[in-house]
């Protein structure tokens, strides 16, 4: 059974063919054949997931490393000492994970299969699909913080793709704000905004190797056993794949290796507790070096995990098509700093003043989130920030070191949000439909209403539509009564709301009370500030959540419809309905299923108590279960009841035609109402507060010092024209007036020389005669000068 | 007492400087000639006192004759005879200063004359000269080598070399067979050589006394000129070895043009490898070569009787014409051609050389020594003349005015084509200028 | 050879006056022939000077070199002549100061 763990490189090989073959052969094979590939490779990773949870199971949750094929030895550099092997884990934690990934993932891809129907790159879109799964896959099970930031920059570059997956239409689903986002800003502000999360990420990344020396979670030589006396594999045939072998195994132990993996080393440390890291000429105590790690990979978390203040690109996301908003943006990507901070629990748990940050970060977002999902009107906003919110809750956890409650939470999540988000996109397909089957038919009520429509209408300031109405099928304002005509999808969405909501016995009561009695015993039983604040603040935000969860049902499931489209709006087709009962069923059941919560009567001793705790405990070394809180469980759905009936009482009436305002928003709560439907005007103030400054700073860097100083001054004036004034002296100065001058002087000094030897040339025959007898005189002389000596007594 | 010759020089060097400056000063060029020539005259009468006739006549043929001839032709051409029209003197400063210049010449060259070293009381000797004559019997043609040198080369029998020059000394002279190498086992005859100032001498290669080898016999001779007018001189080599291997066997030698008379003995006693040098009157002679004492024996034999004397002579010599300046070299020595040996007497021309300054003595330097600058100066003359017909052709231009000579050839007279003009136009009036 | 009367110093400085003579006739006469009149006053002057030599040495070999020194001086004054008459034809004149053309 062991032979199975090298699987799990299947689980990121079989999405990867899944892609290469829709990316090349996409178009040949049509809509059928690219989603059935697609659909497929999806399912294969979940049936391999299954049988390495199987094996996890049938080992005694034993965790596994597993080197990938080819690429094991990954980085290299023995002269530098690093060595970053790509290896997969594969335990508790990171097959829950795969599981979730995996499931949601495959019921999503079918939905999608129906969902994209008749669009013109339909085989693009599920190559984004199977990229996504591959890198969220990459980021779940590898044994090193370097391969799941490949996985995480993946799932963000994914993200990405896909947001602006309609980018050539001028915002299908236009973002708010008040400058106008179309869907490639969207995608453009998605990645920005996730990279600086990634910075944090890096740094933390970066500190981690200094301070451990690797970046291993954990090394072979700690897995107790994983002896392989036999022969490697046999070569795996995989999709018409030939010769690729299946992952090897670390098949020795190491006995008394120094090196740890950093989750084990970091516990070694801290029990030894006067660990030193030393920068150089500076020695931090380990303790300070953990905490800026952790704050680090916090910043890493808000950016993929949406929390304040990097949030702000999820609502932009629902630009992106339906069945993205609910794989990525609800269910998997999100959830991957969750995933890493849970993984990195060691360092977490040990850092007192990270948890707290953590904690205050988790429940501001849950609150302010929540606020925000108050006051919208696009069905999709409303469940983007009830996303913010809930990954806040699964954050505070994080924080609270409920690190279990946070994994049950995120599990929960995926299938309520995957289920509402599915759901909501089948009420969008529903409500374009039933637009156009209203608008050939020319209904007079339509265009009486479409024209209203188009007055009432603030959101589609950017774009024209010239001969379209701007009807937006997403706007709730425009639905109403679609219980009647799409009685699947209304059942399934309020399995899904109550769920969310936190309503027993749907998933959404176990995890969030799990959290919130974890809260309790943070803050009464160990007397911890950020318990107190905790409870308190993710109470409200649970009411908010009751509260807003309702108001959509009512306003777009229940009373009249208040458009022609609403009125004409059909059921989904089985494509799409199919994946939401099955969600819609594993909301209903999850929750108590796997984590049924000790002291809670039935239903632990039907299904086993805190079996996902347990399940991830061999895992995360400081997960624990707590025992079931009743006063805050009944305390928090009492309060979510309370809410539900009091949204109930508001929103249940009928509604005018066509919905101009929310019935909040006259009377006493018209401010709070405008505050929330401004989404507590966050993106304005980062708009004014750091963008504009950042481009004005951009363009007078750019303007100002670079072309006004530099170039303009520094180069031309101070090189260019320095040079040429050199220039000029020397040619001018140096080379006119003294070189030229010098040789000219040099001619004329020639020339009167030789006109003063002119004078000699008389042309006279007889001067020339005369010094003929000058120069006989003189032989004569010399010939006989030593006679002439003798002669003159010289 | 001042001697002839001095007074002479004197006068005739005084005339010349009289006749040089009279030519400076003249202003009639043609005065200046004359006077050029009378400086010519005068020191081809100072060569003529200089022991050079040749050259006197040289000098009165080419200077006095042709070149003063050819200059007065072209004075008269051009009329340069007039006196040119005084212009203004340029070059004032340039007499000063040629009277200066000449005088420090004059004066440094009399100086350095006057109180030179040279010592001009005797003239220098002149170089000996010597000759080899091959009288030797029997042995062939033969090369001559002094010092290593090969001065005579093929040298037959019964023929002598030409006079060498050659520098005084002593040296050794080798005699080898012609074209053998100088190697000792090849040399003939080594002898030493003894060369003097104005020697001439001849070495005569006989047979030696044993008649075994061959000796050189040393001939003076004279190159000076007779003092006795129609007198001429002989030289006469015994070098007849002795017959019977003696060592002396002297001869005397008689004219016995007329056999009745008594023989008139020129040379009583010669013995053998002895020269002996007479002068006769210019003549025929039949000159007999006797054993010493034959004449007189044959005289005294005769008595007084008229009948003729019956010499045998020992070697006879028919008529020759002996004339006074043939320096005659007489070697009585054997012939052995044929098949016995009888005496021989070979004739080698003993010529005085010419008289210093004559013009055999010009024309012997000028055609052996000097014939390669005789060539060129002739080759030199030849282009002169070629260059002056071209210098001086005029060139048939019709723009180019003809040279019109004028009337009288005066400057300022009208030329012949406008008199004649003029004439035409007005006949009447024929006044030339 | 005997003494000869007339020292040889004597000859040379016959010619030696004669020379002087004919360079101050060179310098100072401004007619051409007349210049070469002088030169040949130089070289007979010369000519003297090598005969009384040969004397002293008793050498023809001087009497020789005088012999080509008059051929060489009549060429000489054949192709002087020709020239100061092809310069007579062009300027009328003999006067050697007119012939500055080539002045410096």
């Amino acid at each position: 059974m062991e032979g199975f763990y090298s699987a799990v490189s299947l689980v990121v090989i079989v999405p990867l063919f899944g892609m290469l073959i829709n990316l090349f052969f996409g178009k040949k094979l049509g809509e059928k054949g690219a989603g059935f590939i697609a659909v497929s490779a999806s399912a294969f990773a979940f049936v391999v997931a299954l049988i390495l949870w199987a094996t996890l199971v049938d080992q005694h949750y034993e965790p596994a490393i597993v080197n990938a094929p080819l690429i094991h030895s990954w980085i290299s550099i023995p002269s530098a000492g690093i060595d970053i092997p790509w290896q997969f884990r594969v335990d508790t934690l990171s097959v829950t994970m795969m599981l979730v990934v995996t499931g949601v993932g495959t019921l999503i891809h079918i939905y999608a299969t129906g969902y994209m129907h008749g669009d013109e790159r339909f085989p693009r879109f599920f190559v984004y699909l199977n990229l996504f799964l591959m890198f969220m896959l990459i980021l779940v099970t590898g044994n090193n913080l370097l391969v799941m930031f490949v996985g995480w920059e993946g799932v963000g570059l994914c993200s990405f793709l896909l947001i602006g997956f309609w980018f050539d239409k001028p915002g299908k689903h236009p973002t708010e704000g008040t400058v106008g986002w179309s869907n490639s800003n969207a995608a453009r502000k998605a990645f920005i905004v996730n990279r600086i999360g990634d910075f944090g990420l890096l740094m933390g990344i970066f500190l981690t190797f200094w301070t451990f020396g690797t970046l291993d979670y954990y090394k072979p030589h700690e897995v107790i056993h994983l002896e392989h006396d036999e022969a490697p594999p046999p070569v795996f045939a995989v999709e018409g794949i030939e010769g690729e072998h299946a992952g090897e195994e670390a098949t020795h132990v190491e006995s008394g290796s120094e090196i740890h993996g950093i989750y084990t080393q970091a516990e070694l440390w801290f029990e030894e507790g006067n660990h030193k890291v030393s920068f150089g000429s500076i020695d931090l105590d380990f303790d300070a070096v953990i905490t800026l790690i952790t704050l680090f990979f916090l910043l890493g978390a808000t950016g993929k995990s949406a929390q304040i203040p990097l949030f702000v690109w999820l609502p932009d996301a629902m630009a992106g098509p339906t069945p993205v908003s609910a794989l990525i943006h609800a269910a998997t990507m999100v959830t991957a700093g969750i995933y890493m901070m849970v993984r990195s629990n060691s360092f977490f748990y040990n850092s007192d003043l990270t948890s707290f940050v953590v904690t205050i970060i988790g429940i501001s977002t849950a609150f302010a989130a929540g606020f925000m999902a108050l006051g919208q009107w696009d069905i999709k906003k409303v469940l983007a920030y009830s996303t913010v919110s809930q990954l806040g809750f699964m954050v505070a956890a994080v924080g609270l070191g409920a690190y279990a409650a946070a994994m049950f939470h995120l599990v929960t999540h995926a299938f309520f949000k995957a289920l509402l988000f599915l759901g909501s996109g089948s009420v969008i397909h529903a409500m374009e439909h039933g637009h156009h089957h209203a608008h050939e038919h020319g209904h007079g009520h339509d265009e009486h209403d479409e024209h209203a429509e188009h007055e009432a209408h603030d959101e589609h300031e950017t774009h024209t539509h010239h001969d379209d109405h701007e009807f937006d099928p997403q706007d709730m304002r425009n639905m109403g009564g679609l219980r009647h005509k799409m009685g699947l999808t209304y059942l399934t969405y309020l399995v899904g709301g109550l769920a969310l909501a936190g309503i027993f016995p749907f998933a959404g009561f176990w995890s969030k009370d799990e959290i919130i009695a974890d809260a309790f015993t943070v803050g009464f039983d160990e007397g911890e500030l950020k318990g107190y604040l905790a409870i308190a603040v993710l109470l409200a935000a649970a009411a908010m959540t009751a509260f807003y969860t309702w108001r959509q049902i009512c306003l777009v499931f229940f009373g009249k419809p208040r458009t022609a489209a609403a009125e004409h709006a059909p059921e989904s087709s089985a494509l799409m309905t199919t994946p939401l009962a099955i969600l819609a069923i594993g909301t209903f059941l999850i929750g108590f299923i796997i984590n049924a919560p000790k002291g809670f009567p039935l239903f632990g001793w039907l299904f086993g108590e805190h079996r996902f705790t347990l399940f991830l405990e061999e895992s995360v070394i400081h997960a624990h279960a707590g025992s079931f809180n009743w006063f805050m469980a009944i305390l928090a759905t009492g309060i979510a009841l309370a809410m539900i009936g009091i949204a109930d009482s508001i929103y249940r009436k009928p509604m005018p035609i066509p919905m101009e305002k929310d019935p909040l928003e006259t009377g006493q709560y018209q401010p709070l109402f405008a505050l929330s439907n401004a989404k507590l005007y966050w993106d304005e103030a980062y708009f004014k507060y750091i963008v504009y400054p950042f481009q004005g700073a951009a363009r007078f860097l750019a303007n100002t010092i670079d072309w006004d100083f530099w170039h303009n001054f520094f180069h031309d004036r101070i090189i260019g024209q320095g040079f040429q004034g050199a220039a000029d002296v020397i040619s001018q100065p140096i080379d006119r007036q003294v070189v030229d001058k010098g040789f000219m002087s040099l001619a004329t000094g020639v020339l009167a020389a030789a006109s003063r030897l002119r004078k000699t040339q008389t042309g006279y025959v007889r001067t020339y005669a005369l010094s003929l007898m000058m120069g006989v005189l003189l032989v004569i002389v010399i010939i006989l000068l030593p006679t002439l000596r003798d002669l003159l007594g010289i | 007492m001042v001697g002839t010759e001095l007074a002479l020089f004197i006068m005739i060097g005084a005339l010349s400087i009289l006749a040089a400056v009279m030519m400076l000063i003249s202003e009639n060029a043609v005065h200046s000639a004359l006077f050029l020539i009378i400086n010519f005259a005068c020191v081809a009468f100072l060569y003529l006192m200089l022991n050079a006739p040749f050259l006197f006549a040289v000098q009165i043929t080419v200077y006095a004759g042709a070149i003063m001839v050819l200059f007065l032709f072209v004075i008269m051409l051009m009329g340069a005879e007039r006196v040119l029209p005084q212009e203004t003197q340029r070059f004032t400063w340039l007499a000063p200063a040629t009277l200066g210049i000449t005088m420090v010449i004059l004066f440094v060259a009399g100086l350095a004359i006057i109180r030179s070293d040279l010592d001009t009381s005797e003239p220098e000797p002149a170089e000996p000269i010597f000759r080899f004559v091959h009288a030797a019997a029997g042995t062939d043609a033969v090369d001559v080598y002094i010092d290593g040198d090969k001065v005579v080369s093929d040298l037959l029998y019964r023929e002598a070399s030409d006079f060498e020059e050659f520098p005084a000394g002593s040296y050794t002279a080798q005699v080898v067979p012609h074209e053998a190498e100088l190697l000792p086992e090849n040399i003939v005859l080594e002898t030493p050589v003894f060369l003097a100032g104005n020697g001439v001498l001849s070495y005569v290669l006989t047979a030696d006394a044993t008649n075994s080898g061959v000796q050189a016999l040393q001939i003076e001779g004279r190159i000076d000129p007779n003092d006795e007018k129609d007198f001429a001189r002989l030289t006469l080599v015994h070098a007849i070895p002795c017959a019977d291997g003696s060592t002396s066997c002297p001869i005397e030698v008689a004219d016995i043009t007329e056999p009745g008379d008594d023989p008139m003995v020129l040379v009583k006693s010669l013995d053998y490898g002895q020269a002996a040098h007479f002068e006769i009157k210019e003549g025929e002679y039949t000159l007999a070569t006797y054993p010493q004492g034959h004449i007189r024996a044959a005289i005294d034999e005769r008595g007084d009787t008229d009948e003729k004397l019956d010499l045998d002579a020992l070697v006879q010599v028919d008529k020759k014409v002996i004339d006074q300046n043939t320096g005659v070299l007489w070697v009585v020595t054997q012939d052995t051609t044929g098949s016995t040996i009888r005496p021989k007497i070979l004739w080698f021309a003993l010529d005085n050389n010419p008289d210093f300054g004559s013009a055999e003595g010009m024309g012997q330097l000028l055609f052996t020594d000097y014939l390669l600058p005789f060539e060129v100066i002739g080759l030199l003359l030849l282009t002169a003349m070629v260059g002056v017909i071209v210098l001086t052709k005029q060139h048939e231009t019709p723009k180019k005015p003809r040279f019109r000579r004028r009337m009288a050839n005066v400057p300022g007279n009208p030329t012949v084509e406008e008199y004649m003009q003029s004439l035409r136009k007005n006949p009447a009036d024929s006044s030339g200028d | 050879m005997d003494k000869p009367e007339v020292a040889t110093e004597l000859y040379v400085l016959l010619s030696a006056v004669l020379f002087t003579l004919g360079s101050m006739g060179v310098l100072l006469r401004r007619n051409a022939i007349l210049i070469f009149m002088s030169i040949e006053l130089m070289l007979n002057s010369a000519n003297l000077a090598l005969v009384a030599f040969a004397r002293q040495w008793n050498q023809m070999d001087a009497h020789l070199m005088v012999f080509f020194v008059m051929t060489v001086a009549a060429a000489e004054v054949a192709v002087g002549l020709a020239l100061i008459v092809t310069i007579y034809r062009t300027r009328q004149s003999t006067d050697v100061d007119d012939l500055h053309a080539l002045q410096g």
